[in-house]
């Protein structure tokens, strides 16, 4: 880390390869930068007409928008690729906005004599309207070194991308209440949205709930004194809600893009090109819709001490909204479609404990939550084999009949009919790209009968539950808070500790030698020895043949916060306009550990490396996480 | 104060109902980020199919050139080199980005103004299916793009394919009647002719595919001269766009070369003195080295590790052998392993081993199969040259001289970095007027013709070197005194051609597998094999079709496998298709091919 790391008259990179074709880290640190300013501003406004005490017409206006500045730039001399070593200059911004109209009207209606049975009803419209304008000018070869203005650029292409949506809604809800104890809602809304073609481009989709309170209904069950039940609702309901499509799925179109390789004859200019867009229109897109019915309760036990609330639901999303892959012999490679549907149930539950509680205001008091959630959602329905909806051709997250959804396809070593793994004349796994499954997902010899040809499944990045554990601790006028996460299983593939074990950076004992397990191409059991760079490189680590082993279950327990506040005591700010005044050290993601990943790796499953979009489980060499510690402080007057 | 509660009032609802015009909106489904599909520009779409059928050609060439040793191939196990996304790109090329485009040009043809376009464009689709129904096997066609009516296509039989793509040359050679000047032709510009004698070579060479001999030798109005190659030319850009030679973008960087070249076809190539030949009389000559050697490849360091090179000593003027008469050794673990350890048990005793790690004059390359890591030596292995990357002559002598006082010691000053030599003004080979020589010559020698064989092997030799010679001045700093005389050229030609007349048709093999003598087969296929250079996509149908050359490079792994007869299938499109599942295995034999083996694979 003391060597230099520019080169003192260009500024370039230096690193330690004798060909420097390595970027140096500490010059990309100093000499690149991706940056971001959003401007937002968001408010609505609110206009109410009583007619009278029971109904009024309500009209809201609400505006979201919002600018983010980017910037990223590279200065030249870096190495390798040209715009490392010409640098870039890329600026744009995105201009967001998002307009809302309500109007509504409501009432409440007391429909018996004895007022226990009452009626609000609400009835209505909105709009939602959302504009996105992406405007910037991308800039490459930089002129004098470590100046980022676009003036200071040879060449500039433009950065346009424009998506606007509109979605169109009226809605209506009745709730009954009966003598506050028995409660029945049910509502239905109908949206049209704007970049369907008018045959499908309207949903209606109607909820129903009901809850029932026992300890209100019945006399002498519940009450706050008692060490039993002291609350208790039950609540069910059937719910369903609509997916739109993004973008603009109904239309071919024509890609033409400038500064085209166009060998000499193109000249320094580039050409120009115009050619049919791959991606295929696809008319007859619908809306998604989910479909959701759920139970559960919510009690209070114990003098209030225990809470204790749990949900039981199962849901059904049918045409699900994907970017299916399309044979390249149609002449496409992708569509927006709607695929089968996608079934599944599952859990949540939450249970509250005051460990300790005060009477007195500044007492001890302690009180702690567990919450665990699971969820296990099945492709039950689909024409297609398989849909690798996000990733590559070969690897990322799939939907198969039969499967979760969002399982991780990819290459796997190959098996040979008893399911031993196959080693090849180098003494390496050898790699196999597509196995036939079965109706009931059993593998059976390619080629047979009625058998699906998928990519093979490795791995599955849903976690199989979730849980929190969230403790409050309070005396005087302090209050310390720390939260744990637990989530156990799911897959992640990481070419982080790939790369780490590939080159031989968290390897225990580099001097081990190796006969991998396995049968050779004859079917007898592998001798062919190994060395310990050849495992880890070329079998491991960065084998894109056999993407299997870097699947790693993402086990983890994380210190997910920390937090210690203090509140002023009220008479220090009597003679002051503050009403509260209060002090809060916090500390995030502070300690973790991925219990079934390799020791020294310290990877975290928690990196963010894939933005924004439906892949899960993915990991392309990303850095590590942080711990974040702040300071805030909350005022009011 | 309500006066202007009121204005509020009343201002808000006529603001929400101005922009509320706008919100409620529905059906706005064009998309504003592209065309319109009634806007296409046939001219640009024209654009987009010439550089299509470009990248779908180059990928050819460079599997074609590794699996022909003509390149150098990575990777031990041929199984794992060629996998399922070895063919994505020319497939995608043709289906996905060449045929919809066609299509479009032909719906916007009713006045039959763009005949030209049309033919010229039909002609480079056929070209490509025939590739790819060569490397492949079955491929896609009567079901192809036609997504409404076959969303999951059914591959068709690879013969009826071919067929098919025989009458598309056809349907195109009537389209090509009139020149055009207005479109921007970047292989033939606008000239009618020239496709046609494209398209003509293009049947030719389907005839040798088949076997047709007589049709071959038949073929008329082919490409005869230089200006009617079909090639594509680059430019020197480096930035938007980047219009170099994509070989020299690779080569040619501030951080030395990123490729290897073939130890096989650099040892060829070689002769085994080198210049000295030239200046030192009292060397017998057992090989001349080809007058092409130096435009194919750039050398940086004078000697490679583990082998030597000549020194000229200035004292006495004669020739000796560097480092070894110094009293050094170049074997350098650092940036050549292999230079420090044994030949392989199933190389040694046989031609490889002349070759399997180093070679004389400081041609640093690899052979075929090495899977090694990459040490630093972006700055010492050879680079490409001038022909076809657009790079460096070589210049460089054949030798390191040392002062007459022993003082000084005068190694190379060469190497690679961004804009020099031609700077990426380079082309990519498709189909040189000196390929359908050596097509001739294949075509009589199957007929039992071996003088008119001959006469067309040598006619195919001067029209390589004559158009290779003539990338020389692309390199406007290069010392082109070192170019081959035409006293070398004519040597050179001459004997080859006395190898090949006095080999004999067929000879045995020996117990280790290689020929007991070359024969003419070996010797023709060697050479076809050295024009090919930079374009080697048919070098892999010409192993296929004949099991020459026998002396190709064998694999560095004793292990590799069984040479591929075709590859799989594309596994963007076994992925996404339930009609179509990938093959077991890479033995599927193409129609053509009658199965013939090389013993060198």
């Amino acid at each position: 880390m003391g060597l230099p790391f520019e080169v003192p008259e260009t500024g370039g990179s230096i690193y330690y390869r004798n060909g420097n074709d390595i970027i140096n880290p500490r010059w990309t640190v100093k000499n690149a930068q991706n940056a971001q300013t959003t401007n937002r501003v968001y408010g609505t406004g609110q206009l109410t007409y009583d007619f009278n005490d029971n109904l009024n017409i309500t009209y809201r206006a609400g505006l979201d928008f919002y600018n983010e500045r980017n910037h990223a730039y590279s200065n030249k001399g870096g190495v390798n690729s040209d715009v490392d070593l010409f640098g870039f200059y890329n600026t744009w911004d995105n201009n967001v906005s998002i307009w809302n109209h309500y109007l509504a009207l409501n009432g409440n209606v007391t429909l018996t004599h004895d007022e226990k049975l009452g009626l609000n009803f609400i009835v209505g419209g909105d709009t939602r309207a959302e504009r996105f304008n992406r405007q910037g000018v991308s800039s490459t070869g930089q002129i004098v070194f470590d100046v980022q203005k676009h003036f200071n650029f040879e060449n500039q292409t433009p950065i346009q991308f424009i998506q606007n949506r509109n979605i169109i809604g009226v809605f209506g809800e009745l709730s009954f209440d009966y003598d506050n104890y028995l409660y029945l809602t049910l509502s239905g809304r109908n949206d049209w949205v704007s970049n369907l073609i008018r045959e499908n481009n309207s949903r209606f989709y109607p909820s129903a709930s009901v809850s029932f309170i026992p300890t209100t209904a019945i006399e002498g069950f519940g009450g706050s004194d008692s060490w039993g039940i002291n609350y208790l609702k039950i609540r069910g309901g059937v719910g369903s809600s609509a997916g739109f499509p993004e973008g603009y799925p109904t239309v071919n179109s024509i890609v033409q893009a400038t500064k085209q390789d166009g060998g000499l004859a193109g000249g320094s200019n580039g050409i120009v090109t115009n050619s049919v867009d791959n991606f295929q229109a696809n008319p007859d897109l619908k809306p998604e819709l989910i479909q959701e019915w759920e139970i559960g309760f919510d009690a209070r036990f114990l003098k209030n001490m225990v809470n204790l609330g749990l949900s039981y639901y199962s849901r059904s999303t049918t045409d699900l909204i994907v970017f299916k892959p399309l044979p390249t012999s149609t002449g496409f490679t992708q569509t927006q479609d709607n695929i089968g549907k996608v079934e599944g149930t599952g859990w949540e539950v939450d249970l509250g404990v005051d460990i300790f509680k005060s009477g007195q205001a500044d007492g001890f008091n302690w009180n702690s939550r567990v919450n665990f959630t699971t969820n296990e959602q099945i492709v039950t329905e689909q024409e297609d084999d398989q849909i690798i909806y996000t990733g590559f051709t070969n690897l990322g997250n799939a939907a198969i009949k039969g499967e979760q959804l969002g399982v991780i396809v990819g290459t796997r070593i190959e098996r040979d009919e008893n399911g031993n793994k196959v080693v090849g004349a180098d003494g390496i796994y050898r790699g196999q790209e597509e196995i036939a499954i079965d109706a009931n997902g059993n593998e059976v010899p390619s080629g047979t009968e009625g058998s699906r040809n998928i990519v093979p499944i490795i791995g599955n990045p849903n976690p199989d539950y979730v849980m929190n554990f969230i403790n409050t601790l309070s005396f005087k006028n302090f209050t310390l808070g720390f939260q744990i996460s637990h989530v156990k299983g799911g897959d992640i593939y990481s070419q982080s500790v790939g790369t780490l074990l590939g080159r031989g950076l968290i390897v225990e004992d580099r001097r081990d030698s190796f006969i991998v397990p396995g049968v050779l191409e004859n079917g007898e059991p592998n001798t062919i020895q190994i060395d310990n760079a050849t495992y880890y490189f070329d079998n491991l680590g960065f084998s894109s043949n056999q993407e299997e082993t870097l699947i790693f279950d993402a086990s983890v327990i994380r210190l997910k916060e920390v937090s210690l506040s203090y509140n002023l005591p009220k008479k220090w700010l009597d003679k002051t306009p503050f009403g509260s005044v209060s002090f809060t050290a916090s500390g995030y993601n502070l300690w973790y550990d991925a219990y079934n990943m390799p020791d020294r790796a310290n990877f975290d499953p928690n990196v963010a490396g894939i933005g924004v979009g439906n892949s899960r489980g993915f990991d392309f060499l990303n850095g590590p996480s942080s711990k974040r510690y702040g300071l805030s402080v909350k005022v009011s007057f | 104060m309500k006066r202007f509660k009121y204005i509020i009032i009343a201002f808000l609802p006529v603001l929400a109902f101005l922009q509320g015009c706008e919100t409620t909106e529905l059906e706005n489904l064009d998309d504003p980020n592209n065309l319109g599909p009634d806007q296409a520009d046939p001219a640009l779409l024209f654009n987009s199919i010439q550089t299509n059928y470009r990248d779908a050609v180059t990928t050819f060439n460079d599997i074609g050139g590794d699996l022909g040793r003509i390149e150098y191939m990575f990777g031990r196990v041929y199984r794992e080199n060629y996998t399922g996304s070895a063919l994505n790109g020319p497939w995608a090329d043709l289906y996905s980005d060449m045929m919809p485009d066609i299509t479009t040009i032909e719906n916007l043809n009713a006045d039959g103004s763009l005949n030209f376009v049309l033919g010229a464009s039909k002609a480079m689709q056929a070209h490509i299916m025939m590739l790819l129904i060569d490397y492949m096997g079955d491929i896609v066609w009567t079901e192809a793009n036609n997504p409404a009516e076959f969303p999951n296509p059914t591959l068709d039989d690879d013969e009826a394919v071919y067929q098919a793509a025989l009458s598309l040359l056809d349907e195109a050679k009537g389209l090509l009647t009139q020149d055009n000047s207005i479109v921007l032709d970047m292989y033939y510009d606008g000239s009618a002719e020239k496709w046609v004698r494209f398209i003509n070579t293009l049947k030719m060479r389907a005839s040798l595919t088949l076997g047709d001999y007589q049709a071959v030798i038949n073929a008329s109005d082919v490409i005869e001269a230089d200006g009617d190659n079909m090639v594509f030319e680059y430019g020197t850009n480096q930035l938007e766009p980047d219009n170099r030679h994509p070989d020299y973008s690779t080569d040619y960087t501030a951080s030395g070369a990123n490729e290897y070249r073939s130890n096989w076809l650099m040892n060829l190539m070689l002769g085994n003195e080198g210049d000295v030949l030239k200046e030192d009389d009292t060397i017998p000559v057992t090989r001349f080295d080809d007058p092409r050697r130096r435009y194919y490849f750039y050398r940086q360091k004078e000697v490679t590790p583990g082998n030597s090179t000549y020194l000229f000593f200035e004292g006495n003027g004669q020739f000796f052998i560097y480092p070894d008469d110094l009293g050094g050794s170049s074997v350098d673990a650092q940036t050549l392993i292999c230079s420090t350890q044994e030949t392989p048990a199933h190389i040694q005793f046989t031609p490889d081993e002349a070759y399997w790690c180093s070679n004389f004059l400081g041609y640093w390359g690899r052979t075929h199969g090495n899977a090694e890591g990459i040490p630093p030596d972006n700055f010492t292995r050879t680079a490409s040259g001038v022909y076809p990357a657009g790079g460096r002559f070589d210049d460089n002598l054949d030798w390191v001289v040392l002062s007459a006082d022993q003082s000084e010691l005068t190694l190379y000053e060469a190497g690679v970095g961004i804009g020099l030599g031609a700077g990426g003004a380079g082309i990519e080979p498709i189909i040189l007027s000196s390929f359908i020589e050596f097509w001739r010559a294949e075509a009589y020698f199957k007929l039992g013709n071996n003088s008119m064989a001959a006469e067309h092997m040598m006619e195919g030799l001067k029209e390589s070197i004559n158009y290779v010679a003539s990338f020389g001045p692309r390199d406007g700093s290069a010392n082109l005194s070192f170019a081959p005389s035409e006293k070398h050229i004519e040597d050179f030609i001459n004997s080859k051609m006395d190898e090949f007349t006095n080999a004999s048709n067929s000879t045995s093999l020996g117990s280790d597998g290689w020929p007991t003598t070359k024969d003419k087969m070996d010797i023709m296929g060697e050479q076809f094999f050295v024009a090919m250079y930079g374009a080697g996509a048919d070098a892999y149908n010409f192993i296929r079709r004949t099991g020459y050359p026998r002396t190709l490079a064998r694999s560095i792994e004793p292990n590799p496998g069984t040479f591929p007869r075709s590859l799989l299938i594309p596994a963007s499109e076994t992925g996404a298709n339930e009609n179509i599942s990938q093959k077991q295995d890479l033995q599927t034999q193409v129609f053509w091919d009658s199965g013939v083996t090389n013993p060198a694979n």
